[in-house]
């Protein structure tokens, strides 16, 4: 079966003949063997669409494209041996959609491919949201793309980003709001925008009375971030969970919650925890002296919580996740 | 079928027992100039296409063509010798797999698309030889039997090329209005000329522009042809026959492989044949015919085995040995051989009346012309299709041994007059040319080795540091290049003799000088 090449294609490798074939044997040397015909297939069907649109990418960003495609081959992430069958599929499908931006950002490839694996591991659906939802909002250049990605990757549960997104909402039209936040056609954006600045567990189905439950976090042998069963605390007015060897700060609002690992450490002195507010036995959490019952989920089984504003995270005995309840309140 | 059965079997795999088949090399021109992979072709072929083609070897050499020799050797453990006859000639019982040139070089032309001449007395199987390959290569008998050239005395250029329509000559206006019926060989992939020292030298001037320019040319017609494998048969090398060969024509061939006699104890084999009437043309097994597309990929594999630098330098070494007839001129670029023989000047005659060099050791005597640069390509590209053969990512010394006689068998211009060839234990080299080709290679690295030049290589390193560019090297750096030059300039000379080798050293030396002092000049003006 032969390959459809147009000429542009042809011209653009054989210039590059060296520089690509250099690429591939450095990650051939750093990694193991790769599948020379596989990269081959991922490459042409990543810049084919671009050159069926006459679009020849400078030398540079070709290359880029390249090195990615290697890189990502090698890891196991995409082509043949590829353990992530629907990123790579999402990913083919937003850069035939944004040919644009493929023909002029270096480093797209590896971009794209990022923020749909940090968004897959939240679940194929969710991917599949930001992906779509990417795709309805086309237009405009490499900047808004990363802002409207940005604002949408934390209204998918990506919430270590939700200061850098507020503080990008006002640059974002209306209509994009709506798009991104599933608003109605009559919404008032500003209003709504108000509101989940003021508070992180900001409810829209406006069921202000009912906590938000949310875990995450794991066993390291299953992917997770804990080598051992973490414990809680607050310091500062976050939220930091850690184990034996090392410590993370929580990120949590009403759309998601992530653990990300933290490099500075917190004094200990400064460090606040409590069983005070989850109560195992009697499977509740008290929010403001309000007493509201634990889902089925949860074991109740409470090995240590910690407070921050109208967030709760805790731990429990036999478990690696951190567990976390919101309170909608407007003391965020 | 049931010729196929008597002739024999294809050899099962792995031909090389023993040896690491490893993956081809990544190359993103795959993606241009290459059908995509389905995985199909590896089961197939699990071995490659090298495995295919020692499967071809193999069944030829074991049942095709009655040829029981194993003149190229290859050793993987110190060999048995013995020492024969009044002569005491050595005889080798080889340890490695070792072939039949007479077999391996067609099947290495194939592949390479070069072109070779099957040299031999009658009867000894050029011409099936030579059929063989174009059934190899995919094609019919018919289509073979067709298109194979038979030279003869009568042939003339409208017999080789083709025929103006007849109905196109009465009434055509202008010379291209005449439609030319070509011959149907001049399309194919695998050209054979049986016997082509007996073709007019009219019509070998016609096949001379087939052979190197691969076009046809008739009444300002002309017809492009396809990159082919060439065969042509002669019963004499030496340009006997009915015509003599045209000097150009012989120089277009790119390698000279020999019939050698037929081995009477397996004259049985052939009285098999000739009563159950087989011919080994008519009964080659399917799975060792090659598609286009895998001489093709053989092809582009070749290209892509390895010439390690030391063994590159040896070669270098050894083909810097003949150019240079220090009486040939004046001016140090023109003392060459070629310098004389444009002047017509016998070159023996200068070279006896040089007396300051030892003649019998100097290799540069013993032939009376330089290696051409097709000659040098040829080469290569056959040291790297006998590597590949043999299953190798990476030309071996041996390979560049066995290669170089049958290449410069045609090439390299003896001076049978030289003192080395008065020698009683060299004599045998004035008839045997593979043998004395071999020799020279080994003289040669005998020299080499002498000069301990793997090891220490200062011009070598000097041209490597050119070639990585003069940007950015300062004043003080090309001052200290330039006086490096002088004084190595000033060794050769106190030297006083200039052997071959050093002459092309000297002439890169004064090159690198100029390149140096033009940089120089540069740098002085842009301040």
């Amino acid at each position: 079966m032969e390959r459809i090449i147009p000429p542009l294609l042809k011209e653009s490798l054989e210039r590059n003949r060296t520089a690509l074939n250099s690429i591939y044997e450095y990650h051939r040397s750093v990694f193991r063997e790769p599948d020379g015909e596989d990269i081959l297939s991922l490459f042409h069907k990543i810049v084919l669409p671009l050159y069926e649109r006459g679009m020849s990418p400078p030398d540079d960003v070709l290359c880029g494209i390249f090195t990615s495609v290697v890189a990502l081959a090698c890891r196991g992430y995409a082509g043949r041996e590829g353990r992530y069958r629907e990123v790579e599929k999402s990913l083919l499908l937003m850069l035939e959609s944004f040919p644009e931006l493929l023909y002029s950002e270096k480093g797209f490839v590896t971009l794209i491919f990022n923020v749909l694996f940090n968004i897959y591991v939240k679940g194929a659906p969710v991917m599949d949201m930001w992906r779509d939802r990417m795709l309805r909002l086309k237009g405009g250049d490499a900047d808004s793309f990363k802002k409207r990605g940005l604002v949408l990757a934390w209204r998918c549960g990506a919430a270590r980003f939700r200061d850098e997104a507020l503080s990008m909402l006002h640059l974002l039209g209306a209509d994009e709001i709506k798009l991104i936040f599933d608003l109605d056609e009559n919404s008032d954006t500003e209003k709504y925008i108000a509101l989940l600045k003021r508070d992180p567990w900001f409810n829209k189905a406006g069921e202000g009375g009912t906590p938000f439950f949310l875990h995450s976090g794991g066993f390291t042998g299953y992917g997770g971030e804990f080598r051992s069963i973490p414990d809680v605390f607050s310091s500062g007015g976050s939220l930091f969970a850690t184990d034996a060897e090392g410590l993370y700060r929580i990120y949590a609002d009403s759309f998601g919650v992530e653990i990300v690992h933290e490099r500075e450490a917190v004094p200990v002195g400064s460090r606040k925890q409590g069983t005070g507010t989850v109560y195992g036995q009697s499977r509740e959490i008290i929010f403001n002296g309000r007493s509201y019952p634990l889902p089925d989920s949860v074991e109740g089984n409470v090995r240590n919580s910690a407070t921050a504003g109208n967030t709760v995270a805790w731990t429990e005995q036999n478990s690696y996740r951190v567990y976390i309840a919101g309170l909608e309140g407007n003391n965020g | 079928m049931e010729e196929h059965k008597v002739l024999g079997r294809v050899s099962q795999s792995p031909t090389v027992p023993g040896k690491k088949h490893e993956k081809r090399k990544f190359d993103i021109a795959d993606l241009y100039s290459k059908p995509v992979s389905t995985g199909e072709e590896k089961k197939a072929g699990e071995y490659g296409l090298d495995e295919k083609l020692r499967k071809a070897y193999f069944w030829i050499a074991n049942y095709a063509i009655i040829n029981p020799f194993c003149d190229i050797e290859y050793n993987d453990a110190p060999p048995n010798r013995y020492a024969m006859g009044d002569n005491r000639s050595d005889l080798t019982l080889a340890t490695d797999q070792s072939y039949a040139s007479f077999i391996l070089f067609p099947l290495l032309t194939l592949v390479t698309r070069k072109k070779c001449l099957l040299v031999g007395g009658p009867g000894r199987g050029k011409t099936s030889s030579a059929m063989i390959m174009g059934l190899l290569a995919g094609y019919s008998m018919e289509e073979i039997k067709r298109a194979v050239q038979h030279g003869q005395p009568q042939m003339t250029v409208s017999d080789l090329l083709g025929n103006p329509l007849p109905s196109d000559m009465v009434n055509a206006k202008s010379m291209d209005e005449i439609k030319i019926a070509w011959r149907k060989w001049l399309e194919m992939k695998v050209k054979i000329i049986d016997e082509y020292n007996r073709i007019p030298v009219r019509t070998q001037s016609a096949l001379l522009n087939v052979m190197s320019e691969n076009y046809a040319e008739l009444l300002d017609q002309v017809y492009d042809c396809p990159e082919a494998a060439w065969y042509l048969t002669a019963n004499d090398d030496a340009g006997g026959g009915t015509y003599q060969v045209i000097e150009a024509l012989k120089d277009r061939i790119d390698v000279v492989v020999m019939a050698l006699h037929f081995n009477t104890r397996f004259l049985g084999d052939l009285l098999d044949r000739v009563e159950r009437g087989i011919k080994p043309e008519e009964a080659i097994p399917p799975e060792i015919i090659f598609t286009e597309d895998e001489i093709e990929s053989i092809n582009r594999e070749i290209l892509e085995v390895e010439i390690p630098d030391k063994l590159m330098r040896r070669i270098e070494y050894f083909a810097s040995q003949f150019e240079l007839l220090e009486s040939g001129g004046d001016q140090f670029e023109y003392k060459t051989k070629d310098n004389v023989k444009l002047s017509g000047f016998p070159i023996p005659q200068v070279m006896q009346g040089e007396t300051g060099k030892d003649q019998l050791k100097d290799l540069s005597y013993q032939t009376l012309n330089g290696l051409s640069v097709r000659a040098f390509m040829t080469c290569l590209t056959f040291i790297k299709a006998l590597a590949y053969f043999r299953g190798n990512h990476s030309a071996e010394f041996n390979d560049v041994r066995h290669i170089l006689p049958f290449v410069l068998h045609d090439k390299l211009a003896q001076n049978s007059d030289s003192p080395f060839f008065e020698q009683p234990e060299n004599m045998v080299y004035r008839y045997d040319r593979v043998s004395w080709i071999r020799k020279l290679f080994d003289l040669s690295c005998a020299e080499y080795d002498r000069a301990g030049l793997d090891k220490k290589d200062p011009v070598g390193e000097m041209l490597a540091s050119f070639r990585k560019g003069l940007e950015g090297i300062t004043e003080a750096e090309v001052a200290k290049v330039l006086q490096q030059i002088e004084k190595m300039m000033g060794e050769v000379s106190a030297g006083r003799k200039l052997y071959a080798p050093k002459f092309d050293d000297v002439l890169t030396l004064k090159y690198l000088h100029q390149r140096y002092t033009n940089y120089l000049n540069w740098l002085k003006w842009k301040e």
